[in-house]
């Protein structure tokens, strides 16, 4: 488990240099990667939309912290941690089943895909719309 | 204020806002970057419409007469760097002190920026794709095949990427190069092709594209965000739709 965990933070950290960030910035997101995915593996399999919602808006929480703290923009802490929890697997293995001629096997998994992409952005959403209301910047208001 | 004056504010704002789009920032950034800078020359009435594809600045001058300009978005990419720097740069510009060339220059610096060389890109993807073989608790070939995989593939794509071969066939190939390399491999000296299969996709998996989406979605900017998604979702299928069709085809050959 601890390298796994480990491995998911250099992911991460490999995904800030394909992003072109640079510097100290790099470790921090790569740590956001390896906490968010501890998060993630200590749900077990029939509590993954909760685990996911969860490493979801801890890493969306974090990456708002470090972008005062290193006053750079949230997605640069964001965006490369999110990968290792991103169901790409699910996906595959709905499009291999698909062409294997598993019709509803692959809409089941498609679905179940759709659920994981979805607790993913619900954690992403609360976290950004809670630093709305906090910093006052609401999406309405903001024009003038 | 001169008749070019409100030229040189649009040309100044709207390149501004071109280099954080094309780089992959948020439409709010986009936006209010554009809107700040008209603001540091008293121009109240100002409006700022950004989306993946294009972006349209309108401002009103002080005799009523109106000023607009679109600039369509053609390459998108990913470099937070430029987008950090963009928005670091319009938040010092507080008055309208320094000239409107010295602004051009230093946005085109910005702009031409290097990256990192394609070399270390190369060992980036091939280490990333090697760490993700332990993320999915593989073995010590899983780790080496998904080393050599990662490389290749990312060469590939950004072969292609750079002759413009649109964003499907260029994910549609990537992932069938995912399967076929991780597949021989596996297939010549052992391992799991399950999980380097799955490593290498993992690499080209539109991680800044979703992220933007939701967190345009959240602020409010739904078209973008849908538009945003959906292109995710187009890639992360044609990605996947490429490697199953190469298991397939390896699988009707005999591999």
């Amino acid at each position: 488990m601890l390298i796994r965990v480990v491995s998911a933070g250099v992911v991460s950290a490999a995904f800030c240099f394909l992003f072109q960030v640079q510097g100290l910035n790099i470790a921090a997101a790569g740590l956001n990667g390896a906490l968010g995915y501890l998060i993630y593996l200590s749900f077990p399999d029939d509590r993954i939309l909760t685990g996911l919602l969860l490493a979801s808006a801890f890493m969306a929480a974090y990456a708002e912290a470090a972008a005062r703290i290193r006053k750079a923009p949230s997605i640069m802490f964001l965006s490369a941690a999110l990968i290792p929890v991103v169901p790409g697997g699910g996906l595959f293995e709905c499009a291999l089943k698909l062409l294997n001629g598993q019709k509803y096997e692959a809409m089941n998994q498609f679905g179940e895909v759709m659920l994981e992409a979805g607790a993913i952005a619900v954690g992403i959403i609360l976290v950004s719309s809670v630093m709305q209301i906090v910093t006052g910047k609401n999406a309405l208001k903001r024009s003038h | 204020m001169r008749h070019s004056a409100y030229g040189n504010i649009l040309e100044v704002s709207s390149f501004a806002g071109k280099i954080l789009l094309e780089n992959g920032a948020e439409i709010f950034r986009v936006e209010q970057t554009a809107r700040h800078i008209c603001r540091i020359y008293d121009l109240e009435h100002c409006e700022c419409f950004a989306t993946p594809t294009a972006i349209m600045i309108s401002i009103i001058g002080k005799n009523g007469e109106v000023h607009s300009v679109v600039r369509r978005i053609t390459k998108r990419g990913v470099n937070l760097r430029k987008v950090a720097l963009v928005n670091e740069f319009s938040r010092e510009l507080s008055d309208g002190s320094s000239s409107f060339e010295q602004i051009k220059a230093d946005l085109k610096r910005i702009d031409e920026l290097p990256g990192y060389p394609l070399w270390f890109m190369l060992l980036t993807a091939a280490v990333g794709t090697a760490a993700f073989t332990l993320v999915f608790s593989g073995g010590r070939l899983d780790f080496w095949w998904g080393f050599l995989t990662g490389g290749m593939v990312h060469l590939l794509v950004t072969a292609m990427a750079s002759r413009s071969s649109g964003p499907f066939l260029t994910n549609l190939a990537g992932g069938g190069s995912c399967a076929l390399f991780a597949r021989v491999l596996a297939h010549l000296g052992g391992g799991d092709w399950w999980i380097i299969t799955i490593s290498a996709l993992m690499l080209l998996v539109p991680g800044m594209l979703m992220t933007n989406a939701f967190r345009d979605l959240a602020a409010g900017d739904v078209l973008s965000g849908l538009s945003r998604a959906a292109e995710a979702l187009c890639i992360a299928v044609s990605l996947a739709g490429g490697a199953a069709f190469v298991i397939y085809l390896l699988h009707w050959g005999g591999l």
